[in-house]
């Protein structure tokens, strides 16, 4: 399909948030899902997967880094162009399953994405749905997307692994009012410390880099929480028909340490931390 | 645009290429029924696991695949994508994985008792072995196979070539004296990609196998080469795009095509190719009927 581009903007350094006209899969987006983008250049063919950030109205959002030559070109798009895309693809978090209780754990450019399931468990619950939504966000540098997390949650844990970068957003930002250096698995420790973390009846929903995932599972694990993760693969096609994607995940159905493959672009993103076999990711 | 091709009538001359479609997948985004027939997955005795990740790059023109051929098994195959394709009334080529003769010819016994249309025997995947060589290198390998094949099945054979030989016309006609019904090339040509700043290949295999725009002079240079010195029928594919990509490879010689990688890039790209080459048809008349000059 043909996507009319709304707006590209540049939101933080290196970061944009690209808005994009498709009236009829907006209403169909789901959180945890991506949306395949091709860029009008012979050169760079594949697609591009990105995170749905947010879908409203008839658009849906997604914010990028510029990483390579894709990314640059996406960046140098503008409103009233039109692209080729393909989504919303694969199978998102499943919002029904988390308990009343999130915990929206994000490192990096996995931040974004959660957002949309921000706001879809807020809907979700109602106005007076006794939802509680803890967003744990953990940037490598300057804090960029946090506020908006503000809109959903209950309270908007912030920290960098940067020295004095999440200031002065930072301070207004996170419910305890300090400001930390570390990684978001410091912050939980931290929090988990402080008592301002109560886990029991308590669900995950992660997004970011593997080992920032694979800390956290380890977290969960150790505290019987369940825990949804949305990982990340080179993709040939990112609909289901390449195998370029496919990981090795535990069967719980099978007794003993059976695995099964699944495709991370149609089985996944989204996959259960208990299923994830690490090694080789 | 209707075709005779070993005994079977196909309404367009146009298939997919092997791994690059999946039933549920494809056919949820367009009518695959429009297509001459479409060519699954190779498909081995057992489930195999394929290559470690990551296993796709991009290249000018193109990419590298190190799949590796991860495959359910033939049993799984027949139960589900094989099931569901023949549920819709599709004619199926069916794509052969083995890493010997042995399972060549187990997964060929067992598709024999099976619906599917026709074989197309992939001796040609540079993933599965180190430095890309292919079992279909071996002229003397691939002759004593397509004869085995050929006795163990009624259904048509046919035997896929690889690029990555010195020359392959000979290994063209080694398989057509052995029988083979049809010809199917080119496979993917072995490629490589290193990454600057680590110096590591960027596919975790190493080496992989290059497809789209960029192979296709290569391919039709070899379907052209190959249909000039044997009468069996020969299935081209490599990099086609469009319909006058398509049409391209016909007039080469080919007598029908498969596309691949364009259908990865975009979903619909088959279907749409059928319609531009219906075009081209019209345009420059049935291609079948003309002869590069
Ligand atoms: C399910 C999913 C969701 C994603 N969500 C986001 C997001 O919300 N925001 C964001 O900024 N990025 C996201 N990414 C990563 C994004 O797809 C890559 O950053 C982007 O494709 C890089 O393209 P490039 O041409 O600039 O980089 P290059 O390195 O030049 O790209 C070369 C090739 O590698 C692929 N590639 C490079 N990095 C990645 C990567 N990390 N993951 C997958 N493929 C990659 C490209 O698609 C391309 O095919 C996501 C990836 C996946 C798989
Ligand atoms: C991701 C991928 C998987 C493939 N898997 C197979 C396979 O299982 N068996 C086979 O014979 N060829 C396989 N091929 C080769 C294609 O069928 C085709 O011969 C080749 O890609 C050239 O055509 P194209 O440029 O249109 O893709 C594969 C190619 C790609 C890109
Ligand atoms: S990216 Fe092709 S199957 Fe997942």
């Amino acid at each position: 399909m043909n996507v009319n581009i709304v707006k590209n903007e540049n939101i933080a350094d290196g970061i944009f948030r690209l808005t994009v006209s498709v009236p009829e899969q907006a209403r169909g987006a789901q959180a945890g899902q991506f949306i395949n983008l091709y860029l009008p250049d012979a050169d760079l063919l594949l697609p591009r997967p990105f995170g749905i950030t947010d879908a409203y109205d008839d658009v849906i959002e997604i914010v990028y880094a510029v990483i390579g030559a894709g990314t640059e070109r996406l960046s140098r798009l503008k409103a009233g162009e039109v692209i080729r895309a393909l989504g919303p693809n694969g199978t998102g978090f499943d919002l029904a399953a988390a308990e009343r209780k999130v915990l929206l754990i994000g490192g990096g450019l996995g931040i974004p994405p959660l957002l949309f399931a921000a706001r879809k468990l807020r809907e979700n619950a109602g106005p007076e749905g006794g939802a509680k939504i803890t967003a744990l966000l953990g940037f490598r540098d300057r804090p960029y997307y946090s506020s908006e997390f503000r809109a959903y949650c209950d309270r908007v844990f912030v920290i960098s692994e940067k020295r004095n970068a999440s200031l002065p957003e930072n301070a207004s930002l996170d419910s305890t009012g300090v400001e930390r250096t570390g990684t978001v698995v410091d912050l939980m420790n931290a929090l988990v410390a402080e008592g301002e973390l109560a886990v029991t009846g308590t669900s995950i929903l992660a997004c970011g880099p593997i080992p920032m995932l694979r800390a956290v599972g380890e977290w969960a694990s150790e505290r019987g929480i369940r825990a949804q993760f949305s990982l990340e693969a080179r993709m040939g096609c990112g609909y289901g028909a390449c195998v370029g994607c496919s990981i090795e995940l535990r069967d719980l159905e099978s007794a003993g340490a059976g695995t099964v493959k699944q495709k991370v672009c149609t089985n996944g993103p989204v996959f259960d931390a208990e299923r994830i076999v690490w090694d080789g990711l | 645009m209707k075709i005779q091709i070993c005994g079977m009538e196909w309404k367009n001359p146009v298939t997919t290429a092997a791994g690059t479609f999946n039933a549920r997948e494809s056919g949820r985004r367009y009518d695959i029924t429009a297509l001459g027939a479409v060519t699954t997955k190779g498909v081995a005795p057992e489930p195999w696991p394929g290559n470690p990740l990551p296993r796709i790059a991009e290249t000018y023109g193109g990419m590298l695949n190190s799949v590796g051929l991860e495959n359910p098994g033939v049993e799984a195959f027949i139960a589900g994508e094989l099931a569901e394709l023949k549920a819709r009334g599709v004619t199926v080529i069916a794509n052969v994985a083995g890493h010997s003769e042995a399972e060549f010819c187990a997964v060929v016994e067992r598709l024999d008792e099976t619906a599917v249309d026709m074989l197309e025997i992939n001796v040609s995947c540079p993933n599965l072995y180190e430095g890309g060589a292919v079992f279909g290198a071996d002229e003397a390998a691939v002759a004593k196979l397509t004869r085995k094949l050929k006795r163990l099945t009624g259904k048509p054979v046919m035997i896929k070539l690889s690029p990555n030989v010195t020359d392959i016309v000979r290994i063209a006609e080694a398989a057509e004296a052995a029988g083979a019904d049809a010809l199917s090339l080119i496979n993917t040509l072995v490629g490589m990609r290193i990454d600057l700043r680590t110096g590591r290949p960027v596919l975790a295999n190493g080496t992989g196998g290059l497809s789209g725009p960029a192979v296709k002079p290569v391919a039709v240079a070899m379907v052209y080469r190959v249909c000039s010195r044997v009468k069996i029928p020969v299935i081209g594919m490599g990099g086609i795009m469009t319909g006058g990509d398509a049409y391209e490879f016909l007039l080469a010689g080919a007598t029908a095509v498969a596309v691949g990688t364009a259908a990865l890039l975009d979903p619909e790209a088959p279907v749409r190719i059928v319609h531009e080459l219906a075009e081209c048809y019209e345009q420059y008349g049935d291609p079948h009927k003309r002869k590069v000059v």
